[in-house]
């Protein structure tokens, strides 16, 4: 984040944050890479023991009761590690969301209270096998049984499945209403009848636990429904915001890792006996790069604030969806400049920056699809312009021959 | 362009992949290397250098089965195991500047498999600016004593026979004085270095080579001393060409996926393939890779007539390699989470893709070559 926008508390966050991340071991980013390590508990068990997970959270399950801009200037910093960790480290804030919101007094003090702690690890069960960006054509159910529900049906590309204790999980409970109107969300705890698979072979986010999940019947107490039977959109719609705007938040680390590197790199390499940062086919790369990587964060500060001040729901959606895509796009662009830049060494594993572009190329297709963000953009700004939300003046007019009413023809 | 007798090779080519190479790919990969019976059986098929003259062991055929043989690795994904470079980039310098003596001794086991061929221009300190090397030759009695280090050599670690470029004369302008010498792999003096683990291309070995004190032949040399730089000049027009035709091979091969997935796959009821942002980018991908197709068949006739296109074919190799990685990413995209997924093949043509604006002479360093033709540079 700009650090000439924080206060003092933000200031001190940040520092907490920096000295975390120090903290963390190279090792621990190199096994992850190569799968010797499938989950990094203990990181998340360190992150929450300096209670930095959750931050937005009520300060009496844990949490220290900041707002989405705190919790952004802590996720940029944890981005530098391209997207395992940074999805550790996000994911109590995401799943922690659907319980702070939706959640019973009692649902809190059991999930949300470990979670923000570092003692238990969730992951969120969405996408299915048939299919990610069609979230409403779910085909996993649960049944009603007494005082359970079963729940049958398979979730893939479950981010830290392969070490959750609980899965925030989305089924159809009602299979004759209108798509929409029959899904409810629980939470289901690691036990039997329901089978974990950590995949590997991933482009990469390795390390991160990406697993499959497979539900035979497994058995969910009643009580761990998450807000209303078949009440499951109104989550979906609120967990918008914490997956997108952390997607967005730590895009923004992993482009401006990359583009650290490549700047020092093209101080220091010499070509045609000049350092190459004097070309300007490479210092103009960097230029653009920059200039991205601040454009995206001040569109993620935007959302963020939007968010914080309860402005209206349509449009946090639309700057939340806009800043998802735009500091994805710009993140992986800026990668990509950055391999440029070191050349053939920047494809070897001498140099992070492999690593971080095949990091990144997920992030376009996680929490949404960009394409699906611009779904939700056209249809929020449709939305606000044709609802009145015009400028001052009536800018049409202000053409000579703007009052030629036979000129303007639409059918 | 093509005759009934390249489209019979083509498929002579196709089934033996299917057979030799295809189910192996993925063993490679992991094992970062192509083990030499898989050169050996290519060789005696008759698929490596196969435009040798008969005497050589090779059949005179023309540049297109290059292309074919180029083209159909990309395609069916063993982009990594790199034929081309052997047959097409390298053996070239030994056949147009060797004499008749280091001919006869190593292109007829070139075609058979038995020497593997590669090629050391770069170095840490000189990549894009390949005036700039540093590993010496000097001359002792009747041996070559060779110092410094190579870099991202291909077939680096698996080469048998490698061709050096060293500078022989300090007190020249760099391009001047820089000779290319064959260095055998069991010369003294001689070592390979680590393998590089790199994004993607893992069956393909690059490795360092370094070289101290290493001892060759006086007759090593090839063609004659001091106009290695000029002779690189004149080869990497073909590598040029390679480069493009494998990076238009794997266009296509990754659109032909994913325009399959596109038809197959369905979400919010209909196939994917019919939304229009997803038939827009289809259409986008088919029409760029169209005109790369159409661009590099005229290039490649030009270049079988023996013309300088020089410009052209820098021209294609940047425009080409970035297209194919434009369509890469979207390929990737249209496939949504799959996409990320090693067991589809889009993945690994994401990993592979990468280098092609890298190697062979970045986009940025061809575009100077097209400056300069402009009277920019």
């Amino acid at each position: 984040m700009f650090e000439f926008m924080l206060n003092e508390n933000q200031k001190f966050l940040l520092k907490e944050v920096q000295d975390f991340v120090k903290w963390v071991p190279k090792s621990l980013v190199l096994d992850m890479d190569s799968e010797h390590v499938t989950y990094p508990r203990q990181f998340v068990e360190e992150a929450g023991a300096r209670n930095l997970l959750g931050l937005r959270f009520p300060k009496k399950y844990g949490g220290r009761e900041l707002k989405w801009e705190d919790e952004i200037i802590a996720i940029e910093e944890i981005g530098i590690f391209g997207t395992a960790l940074a999805c550790a480290y996000v994911m109590p804030s995401i799943v922690g969301e659907a319980i702070n919101v939706f959640g019973t007094e009692e649902q809190k003090e059991k999930w949300l209270v470990p979670l923000i702690k570092g003692e238990k690890i969730a992951a969120e069960a969405l996408t299915e096998p048939r299919g990610g960006s069609d979230f409403f054509g779910t085909t996993t159910s649960a049944r009603k049984e007494g005082n359970e529900y079963v729940l049958r049906g398979q979730k893939r590309f479950v981010v830290g499945a392969a070490e959750a204790d609980f899965f925030l999980v989305y089924a159809r409970t009602d299979p004759k209403a209108p798509p929409h109107k029959g899904i409810s969300a629980f939470i289901v705890e690691r036990g039997p009848n329901v089978e974990v698979e950590y995949l590997y072979g991933l482009l990469g986010t390795r390390g991160g636990g990406t697993g499959r999940l497979v539900f035979k019947d497994a058995r969910v107490p009643a009580e761990n429904l998450i807000g209303k039977e078949n009440g499951a959109a109104e989550v979906f719609y609120q967990m918008m915001i914490p997956e997108r705007l952390t997607s967005a938040a730590g895009a923004i680390g992993m482009g401006k890792a990359a583009l650290e590197i490549a700047a020092k790199y093209s101080d220091r390499r010499k070509a045609f006996g000049e350092k190459i940062r004097r070309f300007q086919g490479v210092n103009f790369k960097v230029a653009d790069s920059i200039t991205l990587l601040d454009a995206a964060r001040g569109l993620v500060y935007a959302a963020a604030r939007s968010v914080d001040s309860s402005d209206e729901p349509s449009r946090s959606r639309r700057l939340v969806s806009e800043a998802k895509k735009f500091a994805t796009d710009a993140a992986w662009e800026v990668i990509n400049h950055s391999m440029q830049i070191l050349g053939g060494i920047g494809y070897t594993n001498i140099f992070p920056i492999e690593r971080l572009l095949r990091d990144a190329r997920l992030i376009m297709i996680w929490t949404g699809t960009n394409e699906i963000m611009n779904l939700i953009i056209q249809h929020e700004f449709y939305k606000e312009i044709l609802g009145g939300a015009l400028s001052a003046r009536d800018v049409e007019a202000d053409a000579p021959e703007a009052d030629k009413s036979d000129e303007k023809v639409y059918e | 362009m093509y005759k009934e007798e390249h489209n019979i090779f083509r498929e002579a080519f196709r089934k033996f992949l299917a057979t030799h190479v295809i189910p192996h790919i993925d063993e490679w990969e992991e094992k970062g290397e192509v083990p030499r019976d898989a050169w050996m059986k290519m060789g005696q098929a008759g698929f490596l250098c196969p435009w040798l003259p008969e005497k050589y062991g090779g059949s005179e055929a023309d540049f297109l089965y290059s292309v074919i043989i180029a083209e159909e690795l990309a395609k069916s994904g063993a982009v990594s195991f790199m034929v081309p470079l052997h047959s097409d980039i390298v053996a070239p310098y030994i056949f147009r500047l060797g004499t008749e003596r280091q001919k006869v001794a190593w292109l007829p086991r070139c075609a058979r498999g038995e020497i593997i061929l590669a090629i050391a221009m770069t170095e840490p300190g000189a990549g894009s600016d390949l005036a700039a090397i540093r590993t010496t030759a000097t001359l002792q009695g009747n041996k070559w004593i060779i110092n410094g280090q190579k870099t991202f050599i291909s077939n680096g670690a698996t080469a048998d026979l490698i061709v050096v470029a060293c500078k022989t004369d300090k007190s020249v302008p760099a391009h001047k004085g820089i000779s290319l010498i064959c260095v055998e792999s069991n010369s003294p003096g001689f070592r390979r270095g680590k393998k590089l683990k790199k994004m993607g291309l893992h069956a393909q070995d690059t490795a360092e080579l370094f070289f101290e004190d290493c001892r060759v032949p006086e007759e090593n040399i090839l063609g004659e001393p001091n106009k290695g730089f000029y002779y690189m000049m004149e080869h990497l027009q073909q590598e040029r060409i390679i480069a493009a035709v494998t990076a238009q091979a794997m266009a296509e091969r990754m659109f032909e996926i994913t325009l399959n997935y596109c038809k197959e796959r369905a979400a919010f009821g209909q196939m994917i393939g019919k939304f229009q942002h997803n038939t827009f980018k289809l259409v986008d991908m088919a029409t760029e890779i169209e005109l790369g197709k159409t661009f590099l068949e005229k290039l490649v006739r030009k270049h079988m007539e023996g013309k300088d296109v020089a410009v052209e074919a820098s021209m294609a190799k940047s425009w080409i390699c970035e297209m194919a990685n434009r369509v890469a990413y979207r390929c990737v995209q249209l496939h949504g989470g799959y996409g990320y997924m090693e067991e589809y093949p889009i993945c690994r043509f994401y990993r592979d893709v990468r280098v092609f604006p890298i190697f062979a002479g970045t986009t940025e360093i061809m575009k100077l070559i097209i400056a300069k033709h402009l009277g920019l540079a």
